[in-house]
């Protein structure tokens, strides 16, 4: 079981991954510089406010557009531990995962959680706690299998253990021996 | 037990293994066709080299299209795409499509016979789904799962759940398959199907083009969709076999597979249309906003870039110059699409009317090269997306070809109606222009 725990920054809906990053940094790979213009597109000066150890939580359709990773990638670089939002674009979820950044799905996300409260992410069962309102939230439980791509830092370095065998997802929830 | 399954579902069970699977299901599936453009390759490359693998898992499964950046943008470019021919010698790629044979990878890769009904096409674009049309489950991905497809020639995914759009009805003449896209968005808005695998069906799906359905099937991603496929039938199957040298297997949904919505949309008299900016699902008609001054009009991208879409815009623009206060671009969708332009004289008569003809590939959609925008510009282009910011300083609507080649003559915002007739004579015969050629 792991736990991610932080400070929520509450930032709009239906953010773009051109509002993540503009399109004119997404070739960057250096998370130096990637962290620099994480939400240049939407507003400079987001990132002034952020810490490490953050927990991002906007509203739905998070990430629409490009399938960059660049997107994902700056939040990483920026801080955050985690994302909750109401939706997710699909490509951005899954990068997200891909990545190792963890995130979750929660309808009234903005609702649950305010910006600078203090929440706690239960991974295994997706229990999502407001420790300074003191009341909690039901995400949906991370799939073992998609736990254990997180746990290992990522696709790449699960599939580093696979080389040279058949990459097989065996059944939902379970890692192949 | 027979389960019904819908399209994506049947697609998905067969690459599994499987006899059925339900939505939500994680699972994994053999690819048959892994692709990528070059501006995203070198972050897939570093992918494959960071995993440590030694081989691909099938070179003439892989294809590479050069589009967003090129002929070489920078340097940078440049030297990214040295670095990309030499990963594709070193480990047999099949497919690099680059200089005389580069193009919009969703325009390209449908005319070349790589991917065929009742398959699976993945790779590192947002708009891969756009292949859906041939019958086929296609879906964009990120750098990290192009790599490993590429080293293992699998992928897990989120079965989706499965959505209906049947399309019924006849637009007016100049609405396209783009306009009735702006009206679906305009009705389903961004989040409409997200996640989800559309099939579009009903009599408007069946009568269009492959050049159509892959227009339908492109903007899916703008209403949130996952994959979007057609119906293999005569047309695909028309298409696809003069392209390809290999059997297929098409497949098709059961007819009481469960479905988790299905939308109706009435094309009944559609006019054409309109995205405002900042988003695709602010679709208007034209008249809405006829009159908005325009500096730059953009025909292409994998929307609107093939023949059908130029053939269309040179209907408007016969006879007919582009406004002085106005830049049109037009850029053909590949190599293929070049050719039959120049041969059917589109293209003489898109220099005749001043119009800017750029090399195959995304031009400006991205904002990245041929026609950023300056600050307080207006673009109307026939791409998929007008985010904030995205073609550079200023805002962007969205259209088909047709409303956009009218646009150009204007030099603001209108549809073919609203333009005079052309002051040359017309062919002889024809007292009027002809939307439907």
């Amino acid at each position: 079981m792991t736990t991610i725990s932080g400070q929520v920054r509450e930032i709009g809906a239906h953010i773009s991954t051109d509002e993540i990053l503009p399109g004119r940094y997404m070739s960057a790979t250096d998370p130096a510089v990637l962290a620099v213009h994480a939400f240049e597109g939407l507003d400079p000066t987001v990132r002034e406010k952020l810490n490490p150890g953050d927990i991002l939580v906007t509203g739905e359709n998070f990430g629409t557009g490009s399938s960059r990773e660049a997107a994902p990638r700056a939040l990483q670089a920026a801080g955050f531990a985690a994302i909750v939002a109401e939706s997710f674009a699909r490509i951005f979820f899954r990068n997200c995962i891909n990545i190792g950044l963890p995130v979750f799905w929660l309808p009234d996300a903005r609702v649950s959680f305010h910006d600078g409260e203090m929440i706690e992410i239960d991974t295994t069962n997706g229990v999502i706690r407001n420790l300074s309102r003191g009341a909690e939230a039901r995400s949906q439980p991370v799939p073992a299998f998609i736990q254990a791509l997180v746990e290992h830092g990522g696709l790449i370095e699960y599939a580093k253990t696979r080389i040279g065998q058949s990459l097989v997802f065996s059944e939902p929830g379970q890692l192949p021996p | 037990m027979n389960t019904a399954l819908t399209f994506a579902e049947k697609v998905i069970a067969r690459h599994a293994g499987r006899t059925s699977v339900a939505p939500g299901e994680l699972v994994g599936v053999g690819v048959d066709l892994v692709v990528s453009d070059e501006l995203s390759f070198p972050e897939v490359m570093s992918e494959f080299e960071a995993l440590g693998a030694k081989r691909l898992f099938d070179g003439s499964r892989i294809a590479i299209v050069a589009d967003h950046e090129t002929p070489a943008r920078t340097a940078l470019a440049a030297n990214n795409m040295k670095r990309t021919r030499k990963f594709a010698d070193r480990y047999g790629v099949g497919q690099l499509f680059d200089a005389g044979t580069a193009g919009i990878i969703h325009v390209l890769i449908p005319e070349t016979g790589l991917i065929a009904p009742g398959e699976i096409m993945m790779g590192y674009d947002s708009h891969v789904l756009t292949a859906g049309a041939l019958a086929a489950f296609a879906v964009g991905v990120g750098a990290t799962d192009t790599a490993v497809a590429m080293a293992f020639g699998e992928m897990w995914l989120r079965v989706p759940e499965s959505v209906q759009v049947k399309i019924e009805g006849t637009p007016d003449p100049w609405a396209g398959p783009k306009d009735v896209s702006l009206q679906i968005g305009r009705e389903l808005g961004q989040s409409g199907c997200l996640y989800q695998a559309i099939e579009y069906s009903g009599s408007y799906v069946v009568g269009l083009n492959m050049d159509g359905r892959l227009t339908l099937t492109n903007m899916a991603i703008e209403i949130g969709a996952k994959s979007a496929a057609i119906n293999c039938d005569q047309t695909t199957v028309d298409y696809v076999d003069k392209r390809l040298d290999r059997p297929y297997a098409a497949l098709w949904a059961d007819p009481d597979a469960h479905y988790a919505a299905v939308y109706a949309i009435d094309a009944t008299g559609l006019q054409p249309m309109v995205s405002l900016p900042d988003a695709p699902d602010r679709g208007v008609p034209v008249a809405a906003a006829a009159g908005q001054h325009v500096d730059q009009v953009f025909i292409g991208s994998c929307t609107n870039g093939r023949l059908s879409d130029l053939r269309v815009a040179a209907e408007v623009l016969r006879g007919r110059r582009v406004n002085k206060r106005t830049r049109l671009l037009i850029v053909p969708g590949s190599p293929e699409v070049l050719r039959a332009a120049v041969a059917e004289g589109l293209i003489a008569q898109f220099l005749e009317a001043g119009a800017v003809i750029a090399p195959p590939g995304c031009g400006p959609c991205a904002g990245l090269h041929l026609g950023v925008l300056a600050d307080g510009e207006v673009c109307v282009a026939t791409s998929s997306r007008n985010f904030p910011g995205r073609m550079g300083g200023g805002s962007v609507y969205l259209a088909g070809p047709a409303v956009a080649a009218s646009t150009a003559v204007a030099g603001e915002i209108a549809a073919p109606t609203d333009l005079p007739l052309p002051p040359l004579p017309l062919a002889a015969g024809r007292t009027t222009l002809d939307p439907a050629r």
